[in-house]
């Protein structure tokens, strides 16, 4: 079996479907980079902001100062033209995940699903042999030529893509997504206006029909895309359906990269077509040259870990108690994509045991909007911002400042209720990886 | 590798999941909710926010016409005469306050005609010496209903002091035409938001009719932004909790109230929070909400809380508020002590009241709050 699976992976197949991807991720992370410095948000989500939430594990990792953001997004700008052009490649592979990887860990606010696959697959890139046909780097050096690659490159980039729909999917499988349509029975109404379709966005019928199809798209357009037979009606099902949620709902380059990406599951044979059409001379058909990765058992080591961790990962929410979306233990770095409707509203209790006296605060004059509406319903950010509070009262010369958070959460449509235990210390809780018994059970209505 | 799906197995597995899901919904629930946000806005437009514009640029008028009696002959009874349209005015413009979007957001009307608490000493120092400048943006608190407030009452004055003021005593005149200026800025500013509402081609209530989304730029995405952010910033801090200590480690701090010169907090604060329950109900009358309000809105989306309607509870809340801000006696400043306890009490309402706002109305309608541009998944 092992041996079966070895020999799968191993098979020579064309490099074009790589060589193509590698131009499209290139590409797309270009425009990506491109459009978030064009829209000033270099400003807004990182050098506007006087406090960073961590990620937990990376506190590490700090914010750098303005002059550095801009030296970090020029860096991802040059190195994904690096990677579209196949120039000097696999240092900028290297550059680009950890320039990337880098500003997404400077603010927990700024997590987006889409962002942490970016970065798992900007990590994969590292180590495939992208820039092998179809580069600069193989026009400049013969010797870095190859027409084949083991099939296990490019199916390590398919399982990937494979992992982010299914799971996507399986997560969709819960009471409020199928039984109740919710959160999209509240977001596709609003939707009225659009052209066409807009008409029936408020029906109810058409608010169960888009959850299901939601869920039974993401559950099966993997093994649509891996078939044959039915690829190309796949591919068009992933064209229709990205470019729905982009009209609907405001998610960025997401879709596009999806749509980009997914074509890494065409045939060889269509790639090759295509690369064909933008080669200026048609080049006649050379011997087959195979590339051969050195230390191949310890990449195929590194890539069973990594695959291994991306399969368990998002089942850690299993080990906490309570409501997953309520609680959001175990929720990021899932797959867990438009799932929910959560607004918060968070007000700060300090109380100074020194002089007895009691006030208040307001997470909005301490964070960008963007962070205040991630901090109200997310309980590891809350506590981050009481300790980031603690420190400001404590050069304030309050010594032992009491910090409780009174915070109202909605979601899905039920009435705002208690989040957090309003008579917890926050300064007496350190963050950490067990269940978080300050969270208030989600009551239902 | 290649899955062989059969394209018949797989459509039969879906329609029978269909029919087991719609089995499951109940039947009772409305199928269909009935959504058109145009009247919505058209009534907003023409029955509150257009007569709520209206009524500040008459109330304006007749008080820059009573304060010009009053500068012109200054007795006890043009006094008199003039701060009452001052408070006629001042109330008028409770009501239109929290409505920072489109004219009066191009205008900067809030932060114009009303930053407070307004300052005293460079409005006596500008009088002093004579340099009288209202355009500028750091002019804010010098200018604007708290420096009328300041200007017809002063602190600690007797109606004689200030007739005294602005007749006998030292820079009289620069006295009066600082008065002046006050008065006539805010004209200015007022009538070009309410000329802006109402008047001939491109104006701007077809431009908020016509925005019929819940996105951003869309009119209920600005209004209700506006509101929340309103409600939570000058209703609920700056009219009862910065005096109260709310902001300050818990003291007071009383010079911070609104109208303090005249001692009208309270009943600028309840004119206020009826300006946002007329919002919701669509009307300015007391009688009854209007079919085409935000309130029957949220009533169409079947808006839940607690178990009862949405709208209900906001109603609610609003009046909650309303009867404990009535509990407070004017002048807040004074009261603010012996009452702190009821004041604290119709703090609490109002932290009620921005999260409903803020969480369940915003959640219900769709709508981002504290909208800022970025991606979301």
């Amino acid at each position: 079996m092992l041996n079966r699976f070895l020999a799968f992976l191993n098979k020579p197949y064309s490099i074009a479907p790589l060589s193509n991807l590698r131009v499209l991720f290139g590409f797309l992370m270009l425009w990506s980079t491109l459009r978030f410095v064009f829209y000033g948000w270099i400003e807004t989500q990182y050098n506007e902001p006087i406090f960073h939430f961590s990620y937990f594990g990376f506190e590490w990792v700090s914010y750098p100062g303005p002059t550095w953001m801009y030296v970090l997004f020029g860096l991802m700008i040059l190195s994904s033209i690096g990677i579209m052009l196949g120039l000097f490649y696999r240092i900028s592979a290297v550059i680009f995940f950890l320039s990337f990887t880098y500003v997404e860990l400077i603010d927990l606010t700024n997590y987006l699903n889409h962002y942490y696959f970016v970065s798992l697959l900007a990590f994969v890139m590292i180590f495939l042999p992208a820039h092998k046909s179809f580069s600069i780097d193989s026009l400049r050096n013969k010797n870095n030529l190859a027409t084949h690659v083991p099939y296990g490159f490019i199916f390590s980039v398919k399982l990937l893509l494979a992992i982010v729909y299914f799971y996507a999917g399986v997560a969709k499988l819960n009471h409020e997504w199928l039984i109740e349509a919710l959160p999209l029975k509240i977001w596709l109404a609003p939707h009225t206006s659009l052209p066409l379709i807009g008409p029936f966005l408020d029906e109810l019928w058409v608010a169960y029909l888009f959850s299901w199809f939601g869920a039974i798209y993401d559950l099966s357009i993997p093994f649509f895309l891996f078939s044959k037979k039915y690829r190309s009606l796949a591919f068009l099902a992933v064209v229709v359906f990205h470019i729905t949620t982009w009209i609907l709902f405001p998610i960025g380059m997401f879709p596009f990269i999806m749509i980009g990406l997914t074509t890494v599951f065409f045939s060889a044979d269509t790639h090759e077509k295509i690369q064909a059409f933008f080669k200026k001379e048609k080049v006649v058909i050379q011997e087959q040259i195979l590339y051969k990765p050195q230390n191949l058992s310890l990449l195929t080591g590194l890539f069973f870990l990594f695959f291994s961790f991306q399969i368990l990962f998002p089942f850690r929410y299993l080990l906490y108690p309570g409501n997953l979306f309520w609680t959001e233990q175990g929720y990021r770095f899932s797959w867990r994509v438009m799932l929910m409707e959560k607004a918060g509203y968070a007000i700060f209790h300090v109380t100074d045991p020194d002089t007895g006296r009691s006030w208040e605060l307001y997470p909005k004059d301490y964070l960008s909007p963007m962070q205040e509406k991630q901090m109200s319903t997310q309980p590891d950010m809350i506590l981050q911002f009481a300790h980031f509070l603690e420190d400001s009262l404590k050069k304030q010369g309050i010594s032992k400042p009491e910090i409780r958070a009174e915070v109202y959460v909605s979601l899905n449509g039920r009435g705002s209720q208690l989040f957090l235990d309003p008579n917890q210390d926050l300064t007496q809780i350190k963050d950490s990886f067990a269940p978080k018994n300050w969270i208030l059970p989600l009551s239902n209505r | 590798m290649s899955f062989k799906i059969n394209i018949k197995e797989l459509s039969m597995l879906t329609a029978g999941l269909l029919v087991m899901l719609f089995s499951c919904v109940d039947s009772t629930e409305e199928t269909k909710v009935q959504i058109d946000r145009k009247p919505l806005l058209e009534n907003l437009a023409d029955q509150v926010i257009i007569p709520g514009y209206t009524q500040l640029n008459t109330e304006v008028t007749a008080m820059n016409s009573s304060i010009t009696t009053f500068l012109n002959e200054p007795s006890p009874s043009t006094l008199s005469n003039a701060r009452s349209a001052f408070i006629k005015a001042y109330v008028a413009w409770q009501k239109v306050e929290f409505f920072d979007f489109g004219p009066a957001f191009d205008q900067t009307l809030r932060a114009q005609v009303n930053t407070f608490p307004t300052d005293n000493f460079a409005i006596d120092n500008a009088i002093a010496t004579g340099n009288i400048q209202l355009q500028s943006l750091s002019n804010n608190n010098k200018k604007g209903f708290p420096a009328i407030d300041y200007l017809l009452y002063g602190e600690n004055k007797s109606d004689a002091d200030i007739i005294a003021d602005f007749t006998t005593n030292a820079n009289a005149s620069t006295r009066k035409e600082y008065l002046r200026a006050s008065i006539e800025d805010m004209q200015t500013l007022v009538s070009r938001v309410s000329v802006a509402w109402n008047s001939g081609e491109g104006n701007y209530r077809s431009t908020f009719v016509e925005r019929t989304g819940t996105d951003v730029g869309s009119s209920l995405g600005q209004l209700i932004n506006s509101l929340s952010q309103s409600l939570e910033v000058f209703t609920r801090d700056a009219k009862v909790g910065i005096p109260l200590g709310k902001r300050s480690q818990g003291i007071l701090i009383p010079k911070n109230a609104e109208a303090y010169y005249s001692g009208n907090s309270m009943l600028l604060a309840r004119s206020n929070v009826q300006g946002y329950l007329d919002v919701f109900k669509g009307s300015r009358t007391t009688e009854g909400t209007n079919p085409q309000s935000l309130l029957a809105y949220l009533n169409q989306l079947n808006a839940q809380y607690n178990g009862g309607s949405l709208s209900s509870a906001l109603e609610q809340q609003f009046q909650n508020s309303l009867s404990k801000l009535n509990q407070i006696s004017d002048p807040y400043s004074r009261s603010i002590e012996a009452q702190a306890s009821i004041a604290n009490e119709a703090y609490l309402e109002l932290q009620k009241t921005v999260v409903l706002v803020k969480v369940d109305l915003a959640s219900a309608l769709g709508i981002l709050i504290s909208y800022q541009d970025n991606d979301g998944d």
